[in-house]
Order: structure tokens, then C-alpha cells, then sequence
């Protein structure tokens, strides 16, 4: 396992201008304390748990998110392969370790692209009205933790996914996604700076 | 023995009651008699079957298709409006919508038994190096993809995602575009974009579907509107065009011939003091029309619209007899009409002989649509011939005496030419300058679309669904031969490396055996190092049994069927058989460029791959016109050859060249009437010209036959003239390019014939007579 690590380091370097650097003005959420609703540049690490139906071990991933508010989002998983994906508007662009395009798929090419696309801007981007928009959403709160659980309006957004439920403090912290095939991924959020849109 | 009066009458009405009632039939029927279709035009025995198929597959394929777009500011007001669209085509009758751009994930009960034959070109380009470390990467990359955690792909059946990643390679019909049910949704710039695919039932060309296709564009528009007042509704499509040409043309055949018959009873009247020969030019002239009409839907199943706008010429030159006729009787006092009849017998048996050897030459051409206007106007010809000299004697036996001086009066202009030097001297001159500057001046082109009328509107809103939409197909294509259709996909493969931009061919959803061979080949080495792959997963963590589903499909793989198999049937894939021409030496394929490319460019890729051919449609035809009209060119010369020898042979050296001379001045004053009014010489002008020298020999036989009558010959061809002019002065008028350029050439032929048929005898014949 080391040695894979140490073999992978020069395509985690080669992937570092994609992902590790900080975007400008991007602070601390304690330090620029944004509104969520206000939200125009998020970057995180998060692991994920990914229960895949009939195996009995799931799948631990981790690696880092970088959300642009109306432009998409970059996943960049890390362990245990390098990989990135950029989903924009128009589709999904996959980056091999070395920072090589892999492929890419519009999303008239690939439905689902568009319902990842669209979840995780909503979900991440802490949009009202986008989440109305795409769920029903119910909300409870915990002392300062908001839950929120959203059941898709779309059809196509039901075939992949049943539930999504997401915790939030203010921005989010865990969010549980429980797939219509019977799969299910808890992934746990570090935000590591925000940045407010910029102002008309 | 001649059959008396009431038999001809009877024989006649019969006759014209029989060729009705058939017509009538044909329109009735089930199959439209008529058709718009500008290739339809085409010598369709001189081209490639294969490529007459792929010509017909590809504009098929094009004429079923009716883009409309529904735009709006606002996305939800737009989603109203397509929402409202969309109803409205599926009430309507003989439409539907396109499946051309089938969600691909449908296509993956088709290619799921067969996945081990199925990778990109870059899928399998990485599996060649350490396969097993690739696939791991691929199933973990696969897993830890955002999709993968929302159901994107089929984990357990694709794990590493190739079949996926071929299933999404399919090119797509509209790029930037997205799937949404039956419709597509997209943006222009700010604004919403959906767009209805909508499919035709049926051939763009014939009127049921253009008027249904009227209807429902009407529909659409007003229900739109009521949805969403502001939304904005634009179509496309062949149909559109072929609607717009065939509304085009019926409009001008009705009032070209409207206005043509109303000039005719005006000089019948004006020169004859009475309204009798109305009575019976009018019906001789419907004779030669539903005669015509009845001959060419009884040889051909379908006739090219422009085959009965040309025939309105008709009016033009069967008058002719007519009027020989009446000035014949008018201007001989007490002469019976059988008598008239066998004095005029003669030239007008020449000058339909003479004129049906000119239109029958047009058989030659190979020509469809000129082999229909000859039968048209044989058969009219003969018909307007039998009813002038056998039906007139028996009910017009006698002139009034009022017209006779009216009449003779009219033919003293052509004596009063015929007779002076200076004038015979001014039109020499007139003619060898017009044809020294038609000559000079002569252009060709043979371009089919500078044929078609313009439709402005039509093309504005055209322009802007293609622009919106991102497409710039043109009308080229490539042809893929092969022994066998996996013999083809393999050529089209090598085109796909060479060509640009990318081209929507089946081997892009369909490769050829042997790269499916070469896949499997992959596979193979692949699950030859199964264990690299479970320990590698392993070492990242995800459990071996993720990919165990997918090792035991490999183990029960089949064996890689021939290509037909994918298209069998009734599986989804079937519809791309579209693609595929069967032929009895082998198979050939379409693939279609998806974007422009220059037919120069298309032939160039062309020639790198054996096998390959590009095919430009609008290029090709417009080649088969040039074609046609240097055939045409000869024909003509050669009708000319032939009536100059019946001409030196019944008049001798002296009379027969002043009788070739006519024709030759008549062609001259063509192309210089051509070259003024700034027209290119293309076929319909060649047949224009055709038509001038069938009636400028007419004018000579008239002249010559009746020399000893010409108080009677002289009336006849200059009123013939007057209204041949009047008909195709309308005709120049048309703003349907082929018939304006027609009108031209003939106006200004049959300008030069009757000026020409002055100088037909000499000025001591003249003077004689």
C-alpha cells in the first residue's frame, strides 16, 4: 500500500494545480462567515463511505471538493486512486492522476450526468430555491445542526436516487445519499474556506 | 369515305369525355399524380443504383424531418409552450417524433450480451499496456465517481464502465442539446430552447403531407401562442420548401393561363369581328390540355409539376392551328370549312410533324421530366390537330363576311416587311447582332438550386433553426462499399480516422467484426490476469466481489456475430439499417458528416480509403443537369439537321436555306434576349429554345404551304405570333427562375421567328402571291 502511495505521488503533485491550490479571497468559514444562500466558492475535504449492494465491506474514499456556485463542481477523490471530476454545466470532464483527460460526456450524451451535476451544486451551494426547486425537502433542526431531507420531484432524478439527507451547520457537514438501486454513501465534510458570491 | 359531321362531333366528345374522366381518376387515386420534387427531375436510369439509393435514403431521411423550436426569454414559460407543442403533434395525424437521438442507455439491452465486443478507441488503446492494473484503475475510478455513488452506469454488469463508455460515444443529433422525454432542451444565448423532432409520415413532396404538414404548423403556432403568449415558434424542413414551390407554382399556372386565354379572346375577338371562333378555339385549346394531361399520367405514375406548368405553353402554340384555321375560312369568301381544312392541311401537318420531332428529340435527353413535357405536348398537339381540321369543318362551315377585310389587314404587316429591302436588311442585322452578342455574353449554369423559386421567409427562419441548433450538414456524404457489411464498417473505420469533422456512420455504433475481434482480443488478456485484478482492488480497498458478476459473464461469452445480427429484427438498432444499402455485388453504408466540410475536402478523405466515395447531392445534380443540357444542345442540333434536310427536300437549295435561315435567326434572337436580360443558359432555356424552333418552322411551313394564300397564312402566323408572345411574355414574368428564363428564350425566339418568317420567301414571291 505504501508503495502504491509512493508510486501515486507524482501524479498527486501532477493533479495539485487542479485541486490543491486555494482559490483567491477563499477563507476559513469561521473567518469569512458567508451565508449559505450567499455562497460563491466552496472548497472542502471529505470521506466517503460507499455501501455498495451484496459486497459486505464498503468502499472508503476521500479526497477533496471544490464547489464554484452556478458554474459546477470539481470532485477530486484521492484515495484509494487518484481521479478527478469536473462537472459544469454542459457536462462531466474525467481527469486521470496526472492531470489527463480522461473523457468526457455531455450531458446529452450521459442523462445522469445532469442529475449529479445538478444534486451535488444544489446540495453543496446551500441553494434554497434550487433544492425546492429539484426536491421536496422537509427540515428539522438540531440545537445549531439544520437536517434536511430531500425526496426528488423529478422522475429521473427518483430512478437513481430515493433520499438524500443533509446535515448542516450552517454549510454542510454529512450528507447521506441513499440510491434507488439499494446503494447507500455517507460522505463527511471539512470545509477549508468559502468565499461569498460576488456582488452585483 | 369521311365521317359525316354528328360521327366526328360524337367521336370528339367522347374522346375529350374519356381523357377527363381518366384525369380525374389519377387525382383521385390513392398515389398524389404530382409531384414537386426537383430531383425527381434527375435521368434516373444514368445513375449508380447504390448511389441512387443513398441518394434517395439520405434526402428521405431529410424530407421526413420537421425541426421545430419553441423559444422563449424564460425557462418556464418556454417548458409551456413545448409542453402544448408536444400534444399537438401527437393528436396530429401522420406525425410523430424523431427517435434519432434515443437515449443511449435504451441501446443497453442490445449491447449488454455482447459487451466483451464493445470498447472506445481510447478504452482500448489503455487496455493494451498491464490490461489488469488498467481495468482495476477503470472499476476504481468507476466507483469512486460521483455517478457511480447515483446509479450512473451498471456496477455489476460494466464495473470499469466500457460498455458505458461506448453506449455514451454515440454522436448526438443535436450537440448542446439535452434529452427531455420526446424533446430536446437547449439555450440560445438568454433564452430557452426546446426543440420538437418532429417526423413526417410520408414523402415531403407529395401534397397530402404538405397540406397536412400546413395544418399542423398552423396548430402549433396558435396553440403555442395560447400556452405562451410570448413564445416564439420556428420550423424547418424540406417539406416547407416543396409546400412553398408547389403553392408557387399553382398560383402562376392559374394566373399565367388565366391571363393567356383572356389575351387570346381578346385578338380572336379583336381580329375576327365576332365571337364565334372563340367558341371553338377555346375548346380545341382544352382539348390539347386534357389530352396532354390524360397521355402523360397514363405513361408515367408521377409528373413533375413542371411538366404541366410547361404544358400551359401549350395554349401558346396550339392556337396556331386554330387560327389557320379561321383566317383560312374568314379570309376566303364562301369557302366551306372542309375546303379550308384541306387547303391548311398541308403546313399544319408539317408543322406538327416538324414541332413533334423537336419535342420528341427531349426523349433523348433522358430526362424524366422533358420525356414527360413531349408526351404532353405531342399528344396536346395532336389533339388541338384532329380537332382543328376534323371537328371545325363539321360545326364552323362558314365565315360571316364582316372579319374577312379585318383579317387580310392583319396579315399585310408581314408583307409589308417581306416586301422592303431596308426592312429585310434591319432584320438580318437585328438577328446576327443578337446572336453575335447571345454568343458572346452565353453563360451556363446548371446549378439546381438557382432553379428553385425563392421563398425568403422560409429560408430566413431556416437559417435561424439551423443557427440555433448548431447544425451545418450539408448535402454531402460518404458511400462505404464492402463485400460484406462488416467489410464496409471496416472501411468506414479507416474514413472515421481520416475525416473531420466526426461523421454519424453505423461502425460508431456497430464497429466491424474484425475490431470487435480485436476488443475481444483485450478481454481476453484481461481476464488472463484476473488475479492482478482481484489483488489490486483489494489492495485499494473494495471488496473482489464487486467485478465477480462481470467474470461470470465473460464465462459464458459468446461468439462475435457478423454486424447484420445488431440490425435484425426488430431490436432498437434496426433503425439504423437506414444507413445500409443492400446491393446484389456487396453492401455499402452512409455516413454523413456532422458539421461542413467542402466537397473538395469530402472527396479527398474519400480517396484515402478503398472503397469510400463522397457524394455531394446538390454537386451531383447539378452535374446531371450540365449534362443533360449539353445532351439537349446536340439534340437541338441535330433537329435542326433534320428539318433543314425535310426543308431543302420539299423546297429545294433556294427556298429550303430561306426556310433553315428562320429557325437559325429565331435561335439567335433567344440567346440574344437571354444575354440582355442577364439569364444563364441552363436545360429548361435548351428546351425553351426546342420550342422556338418547332414553332419558327411552323411560321415557314405556314408561309410556304400557303404562299398562294397568303391573305389567309399571314393573319394566321402573325396573330399566332401575337399570342405566343402574350403566353410567354406572362411566362417571363414567373418569379420561378427555370420558367422565367424559359419565357425569355421563347418571347424573344418567337419575336425573331415572326420577323424571320417575313423574309421566308422572296420579295418576287411576294409580290406574285
Amino acid at each position: 500500500m505504501a508503495l502504491i502511495r509512493f508510486l501515486l505521488l507524482p501524479f498527486l503533485i501532477g493533479l495539485a494545480p487542479v485541486a490543491a491550490t486555494a482559490a483567491p479571497d477563499c477563507r476559513p468559514p469561521e473567518e469569512a462567515a458567508v451565508a449559505p444562500e450567499r455562497l460563491g466558492h466552496l472548497e472542502a475535504r471529505f470521506t466517503q463511505t460507499r455501501h455498495i449492494p451484496r459486497l459486505d465491506r464498503p468502499l472508503e474514499l476521500s479526497g477533496r471538493m471544490v464547489v464554484r456556485a452556478g458554474e459546477g463542481f470539481d470532485w477530486l477523490v484521492r484515495e484509494p486512486i487518484e481521479a478527478g471530476y469536473r462537472f459544469s454545466p454542459e457536462g462531466l470532464t474525467e481527469v486521470g492522476a496526472g492531470g489527463e483527460v480522461i473523457r468526457t460526456l455531455s450531458t446529452d450524451e450521459a442523462p445522469w450526468v445532469r442529475v449529479v451535476a445538478e444534486l451535488f451544486s444544489a446540495v453543496l451551494s446551500g441553494r434554497g430555491d434550487k433544492l425546492e426547486r429539484l426536491f421536496e425537502v422537509t427540515t428539522e433542526s438540531d440545537g445549531d445542526t439544520v437536517v434536511m431531507e430531500l425526496h426528488p420531484r423529478d422522475e429521473a432524478f427518483r430512478d437513481v436516487v430515493r433520499r438524500v439527507r443533509v446535515e448542516r451547520n450552517p454549510l454542510p457537514t454529512r450528507i447521506v445519499i441513499e440510491e434507488s438501486g439499494g446503494g447507500r454513501s455517507v460522505i463527511r465534510i471539512e470545509i477549508d474556506c468559502v468565499r461569498p458570491e460576488a456582488s452585483a | 369515305m369521311t365521317p359525316n359531321a354528328p360521327v366526328r362531333s360524337g367521336a370528339w366528345l367522347l374522346g375529350v369525355g374519356l381523357a377527363v374522366a381518366w384525369v380525374a381518376w389519377r387525382i383521385a387515386g390513392p398515389v398524389d399524380p404530382v409531384t414537386t420534387d426537383i430531383l425527381a427531375l434527375l435521368p434516373q436510369d444514368r445513375m449508380d443504383p447504390v448511389v441512387r439509393e443513398a441518394v434517395g435514403t439520405a434526402r428521405e431521411g431529410f424530407g421526413e424531418r420537421l425541426p421545430v423550436l419553441v423559444i422563449h426569454d424564460e425557462p418556464r414559460p418556454a417548458a409551456r409552450g413545448a409542453e402544448q407543442a408536444e400534444s399537438i403533434v401527437r393528436e396530429a395525424p401522420g406525425a410523430g417524433f424523431d427517435d434519432v437521438g434515443r437515449d443511449p442507455e435504451a441501446f443497453r439491452g442490445v449491447f449488454l450480451p455482447h459487451r466483451f465486443q464493445f470498447l472506445t478507441v481510447s478504452d482500448r488503446r489503455r487496455l493494451a499496456d498491464d490490461p489488469a492494473a488498467t481495468f482495476a484503475g477503470d472499476v476504481l475510478r468507476s466507483a469512486a465517481s460521483p455517478g457511480g455513488m447515483l446509479g450512473g452506469g451498471n456496477p455489476s454488469a460494466d464495473p470499469a464502465g466500457y460498455l458505458q463508455h461506448h453506449l455514451t460515444s454515440f454522436p448526438a443529433p443535436y450537440p448542446g442539446f439535452a434529452r427531455d422525454g420526446a424533446l430536446y432542451r437547449g439555450t440560445d444565448g438568454d433564452r430557452t430552447v426546446y426543440l420538437l423532432p418532429v417526423r413526417l409520415e410520408g414523402s415531403a413532396f407529395s401534397n397530402p403531407v404538405q397540406e397536412r404538414t400546413g395544418i399542423l404548423l398552423d396548430r402549433l403556432r396558435s396553440g403555442v401562442t395560447d400556452a405562451c403568449p410570448d413564445c416564439e415558434v420556428l420550423a424547418t424542413g424540406a417539406v416547407r420548401f416543396a409546400a412553398a414551390s408547389r403553392r408557387q407554382a399553382q398560383t402562376e399556372v392559374f394566373w399565367l393561363s388565366s391571363a393567356s386565354v383572356a389575351l387570346i379572346v381578346i385578338l380572336v375577338v379583336a381580329a375576327f369581328r365576332s365571337a364565334r371562333p372563340l367558341l371553338f378555339a377555346v375548346p380545341a385549346i382544352g382539348t390539347g390540355v386534357v389530352a396532354g394531361s390524360a397521355a402523360v399520367l397514363a405513361v408515367f405514375e408521377q409528373v413533375h409539376v413542371l411538366t404541366f406548368v410547361f404544358g400551359t405553353t401549350l395554349i401558346g402554340i396550339s392556337i396556331d392551328y386554330a387560327f389557320h384555321y379561321f383566317a383560312g375560312l374568314w379570309s376566303a369568301e364562301g369557302e366551306t370549312g372542309s375546303a379550308t381544312a384541306r387547303r391548311i392541311r398541308p403546313a399544319v401537318t408539317l408543322g406538327l410533324v416538324t414541332t413533334s420531332l423537336a419535342f420528341g428529340l427531349l426523349v433523348f435527353t433522358g430526362m424524366d421530366v422533358l420525356a414527360q413535357v413531349m408526351v404532353y405536348s405531342i399528344t396536346g398537339l395532336l389533339a388541338v390537330y384532329l380537332t382543328v381540321l376534323f371537328v371545325f369543318p363539321a360545326v364552323l362551315r362558314r365565315a360571316p363576311p364582316a372579319g374577312v377585310a379585318r383579317v387580310a389587314r392583319i396579315g399585310g404587316l408581314m408583307a409589308a416587311l417581306g416586301t422592303r429591302t431596308s426592312a429585310r436588311l434591319i432584320i438580318y442585322g437585328l438577328a446576327a447582332g443578337a446572336a453575335v452578342f447571345g454568343l458572346w455574353q452565353a453563360e451556363f449554369v446548371d446549378d439546381i438550386r438557382s432553379f428553385r423559386p425563392a421563398a425568403p421567409e422560409i429560408e430566413a427562419e431556416d437559417r435561424r433553426v439551423r443557427e440555433t441548433l448548431g447544425v451545418e450538414t450539408g448535402s454531402g456524404f460518404f458511400l462505404v462499399r464492402g463485400a460484406t457489411l462488416d467489410g464496409a464498417l471496416a472501411r468506414e473505420e479507416r474514413l472515421r480516422e481520416n475525416a473531420a469533422p466526426p461523421l454519424l456512420a453505423l461502425s460508431r455504433f456497430v464497429p466491424s467484426q474484425t475490431t470487435r475481434q480485436s476488443n475481444r482480443g483485450r478481454f481476453d488478456a484481461l481476464f488472463g490476469q484476473w488475479d492482478g485484478v482481484t489483488a489490486a482492488l483489494a489492495d485499494a480497498g473494495l471488496d473482489p466481489a464487486f467485478v465477480e458478476p462481470y467474470r461470470n459473464a465473460w464465462a459464458k461469452r459468446g461468439s462475435i456475430p457478423e454486424a447484420d445480427v445488431f440490425l435484425a429484427g426488430d431490436s432498437i438498432l434496426a433503425d439504423l439499417n437506414r444507413m445500409v444499402i443492400r446491393a446484389t455485388d456487396g453492401v455499402a453504408t452512409v455516413a454523413r458528416p456532422l458539421g461542413s466540410i467542402s466537397p473538395a475536402a469530402g472527396t479527398k478523405v474519400a480517396e484515402r480509403v478503398d472503397g469510400v466515395r463522397y457524394i455531394d447531392a446538390v454537386a451531383m445534380t447539378s452535374r446531371m443537369f450540365e449534362q443533360v443540357r449539353e445532351r439537349a444542345q446536340v439534340l437541338l442540333a441535330a433537329a435542326g439537321l433534320v428539318i433543314g434536310l425535310i426543308l431543302l427536300s420539299r423546297y429545294g437549295w433556294r427556298g429550303g436555306l430561306r426556310g433553315i435561315r428562320a429557325p437559325l435567326m429565331a435561335v439567335g434572337f433567344s440567346l440574344g434576349g437571354l444575354a440582355l436580360t442577364g439569364q444563364a443558359i441552363n436545360i429548361f432555356a435548351l428546351v425553351g429554345l426546342i420550342l422556338v424552333l418547332g414553332i419558327s418552322i411552323d411560321y415557314v411551313f405556314f408561309i410556304r404551304e400557303g404562299r398562294y394564300h397568303l391573305g389567309s397564312a399571314s393573319p394566321a402566323v402573325t396573330l399566332s405570333a401575337i399570342t405566343t408572345l402574350g403566353a410567354f411574355g406572362l411566362l417571363s414574368l414567373s418569379s420561378i427562375p427555370a420558367l422565367s428564363g424559359f419565357g425569355i428564350t421563347v418571347v424573344a425566339g418567337i419575336a425573331g421567328a415572326f420577323l424571320a418568317a417575313t423574309t421566308v420567301l422572296s420579295r418576287e414571291e411576294y409580290r406574285e402571291s
